[in-house]
């Protein structure tokens, strides 16, 4: 057992709302937070001020991440910042940075047009702080009469589609009066408040309707409709609209293999920098010191967001707040039987393994971080040298 | 005594039942394993060899589960060689629960290697 | 590295099981590296031994070590504490290793527990690949670092023959055409105009076919 010095610095990759208040309460907890953001300024409009004002969060915007060096505690970061180069020692990493939203036409078979819109533009109109500001009445020539949400297959992964298009038929229903339909396969409401929304939204007077497949749509510039096979009633109803919002798939971000490669943490199957794996979700990545949040689909509900941002600054708070940790060595090498061969660098899940150097032996050997390693043995297993041990 | 080896992922199953005819290993994660251990076993007289893990997508480790079965595969193979036959070393997923289905797996284990 | 691949189980026991005590000796450089002789082999292999020993009704005790290098004789000569009632060594190191100890321990038989392979690279975890004949005149500058030797079936030094096919070679559709890979990465250095450059006839004194070879430095010799 021994005592490591670790780094009372963290690094927060993306600043939309998860890695906003992340830094905002890391930061007020006495650690200090450094924000990078790719863009030229903050993606969370609520939290912007707050995080510029705070003296204990370094903002870093127009910066990329571009390589990550050593274990939890204490990882040397290069971040370029329009050519120039920061240099940073941290000691946790937060992954920060949002998947994106993208309208897939082979999903519905019809174009975007005016009058049809995905649940991205209509949220940018309807946020009073978005800056290109559409008056709503424009969309359609007129106040619409009858609005469409249609919730595709997208939906049924994840709660962000399902709970967006909630919240904002209520708010179309509310604000215009028209008659708002929602078009849909099974309506999940499996979070924190869901149902009730969708009661408040039922009561307001928004139809839903459950469709056995994808409507069919005859798009007459001044007459549009679109053919829907309802479930129940076993027959195809047609329903004309004057605005209709579609539903879009969430995608892994072109960045997060970039990231993945970097910061050496698992993609899983689609992409999404999350893993699924119970032992790890929602916040914890395979590697110790390196949280998630916001990147994952099913975690784009607000309430989740938050909650994991309070589980990773607590996690991250126990770690690093006294400067120093005791780590307990769960594997031994011996240098003297080590090849250097990498079996164990590239087998460990966790990327606790380096190759590196033995003093006492005074060789180059692969080399084991206590503080990173979970002990499962793996690294044992394969060996074939025989070089690593469990200790007892 | 001929035994039955039940090498065992502490997160797989976590009770070890006291009995004669059995020889408990546990490791921490059953990717852990290596052919030595299961060949040991095999010169100590066993009858067979049973091995635990997580269930695919709940190890502990992620990937302990996988890299074990990739080592039994290939120590069937060389087990072959010198005439153990491959139904005397079995593979089977479970979780910590699961004291049931445990000793239905060694029942049939049991059955198995004894025809 | 050297790489090497165990013999057939088979194989090795019909060339120890005439002895009744063995000493199986690992190295711990380029077998230990590939997966064929290493530490974890000899003990793997030790126990097969010891398994079917036991079924075949034959006494044999072995002994199991595993040395740093099998090609300096001064790892070697650790051995020799361990040679008590041995009647054969059985070596996983690579050919020249076990000739090394056959030339050390020459009183006591030694058989070889690998198949000496080829110098190649680890291209993944548990894949590796062919690389280099040790032909003694090496021509990598003039391939873009691609060797016509050993990664084209019949060596050839001017071009891929009429059988290359898809950037393939026909001898094995797994195998790529070695002039495709040359061309390729020629024209991605922007040189290939080294194509135009006749490679001549090959030497082939400066390799195996000119006997075994050897090297000499007076400068370095103690």
């Amino acid at each position: 057992m021994r005592e490591i010095s670790v780094s009372k610095e963290v690094l927060i990759l993306g600043s939309g709302i998860g890695g906003t208040r992340v830094s905002l309460n890391l930061s007020s907890s006495g650690l200090k937070v450094h924000l990078l953001e790719r863009k030229p300024a903050v993606s969370c409009l609520e939290l912007k001020d707050k995080v510029k004002q705070n003296k204990d969060i370094n903002l870093i915007t127009s910066g990329k991440l571009v390589n990550l060096k050593g274990q939890v505690g204490n990882f040397e970061v290069k971040i370029l910042k329009e050519n120039e180069e920061v240099n940073l020692k941290v000691g946790a990493i937060v992954i920060a940075e949002k998947p994106n939203f993208k309208f897939i036409k082979d999903d519905f078979g019809i174009d975007l047009s005016d009058n049809i819109i995905t649940q991205s533009q209509l949220q940018r109109i309807l946020n009073p702080e978005g800056k290109k500001r559409r008056d709503i009445l424009n969309i359609a020539r007129e106040t619409p009469d009858n609005i469409c949400f249609i919730l595709s297959n997208a939906s049924q992964e994840g709660r962000a589609s399902t709970v967006f298009c909630l919240k904002n038929s209520l708010i179309l229903r509310k604000k215009l009066g028209s008659e708002v339909y929602v078009l849909c396969k099974d309506l999940k409401v499996a979070g924190d408040g869901i149902e009730k929304i969708y009661r408040e939204t039922r009561d307001s007077g928004v139809v839903f309707l459950k469709y056995k497949s994808i409507p069919e749509f005859t798009l007459d510039k001044d007459n549009p409709n679109l053919i829907i096979e309802d479930y129940y009633l076993n027959k195809k109803i047609s329903l004309p609209f004057d605005l209709l919002i579609l539903d879009e798939r969430i995608l892994p971000d072109e960045n997060f293999k970039e990231l993945s490669s970097i910061l050496k943490v698992d993609l899983d199957e689609r992409g999404f920098t999350q893993s699924e794996n119970i032992n790890l979700y929602p916040v914890n990545s395979n590697r110790k010191g390196i949280f998630f949040i916001e990147n994952h689909d099913t975690d784009l509900y607000l309430d989740d967001i938050l909650e994991e941002a309070q589980l990773i600054v607590e996690d991250i708070f126990c770690l690093l707040s006294k400067g120093k940790i005791i780590v307990e060595e769960k594997v031994s090498l011996d240098a003297g039987k080590c090849a250097l061969c990498l079996t164990c660098v590239r087998s460990c899940p966790h990327k606790a393994i380096e190759p590196g150097f033995d003093k006492e032996a005074d060789k180059k050997c692969a080399v084991i971080f206590p503080e990173a390693c979970f002990g499962c043995g793996i690294c044992a297993g394969l060996c074939p040298a025989k070089a690593i041990n469990m200790v007892e | 005594m001929n035994k039955i080896y039940v090498f065992y992922c502490e997160n797989a199953k976590e009770i070890e039942t006291a009995n004669n005819n059995i020889k408990f290993v546990k490791l921490p994660c059953s990717g852990r394993l290596d052919e030595i251990m299961i060949l040991k076993a095999f010169e100590d007289g066993a009858e067979g060899v049973i091995v635990l893990a997580c269930y695919e997508g709940a190890c502990k480790y992620l990937s302990g589960n996988i890299k074990a079965q990739k080592r039994i595969e290939y120590t069937k193979k060389i087990l072959k060689g010198v005439g153990i036959e491959d139904k005397r070393l079995e593979m089977h997923y479970l979780q910590a629960n699961q004291d049931e289905k445990f000793k239905e797996i060694l029942k049939n284990f049991k059955k198995t290697v004894s025809e | 590295m050297v790489v090497a691949e165990q013999k057939d189980f088979e194989e090795i026991k019909n060339m120890v099981f005439p002895h009744k005590k063995i000493l199986v000796v690992g190295c711990g450089t380029c077998v230990t590296i590939c997966f064929a002789g290493g530490e974890k082999e000899v003990g793997i292999l030790s126990a097969l031994l010891r398994i079917a020993a036991k079924k075949e009704k034959h006494e044999l005790k072995i002994v199991e070590a595993t040395i740093e290098r099998q090609c300096d004789k001064e790892f070697v000569e650790e051995l020799k504490d361990k040679l008590d009632g041995i009647e054969a060594i059985l070596s996983l190191g690579c050919g020249a290793g076990v000739q090394t100890i056959a030339e050390t321990f020459t009183n006591i038989p030694i058989y070889p527990g690998v198949n000496t392979k080829f110098v190649g690279r680890v291209e993944e975890q548990g894949v590796w690949s062919e690389r280099c004949t040790g032909c003694g005149d090496c021509l990598l500058d003039k391939t873009g670092g691609i060797c016509p030797i050993a990664r084209c079936a019949k060596s050839l030094l001017n071009g891929p023959c009429g059988g290359s096919k898809n950037g393939k070679c026909e001898i094995n559709p797994d195998i790529d055409c070695a002039w495709q890979l040359i061309y390729d990465r020629l024209k991605e250095l922007g040189q290939l105009d080294k194509l135009e450059e006749i490679i001549p006839i090959k030497d082939w004194s400066t390799s195996r076919d000119g006997g075994p070879r050897k090297i000499v430095r007076e400068d370095l010799k103690l």
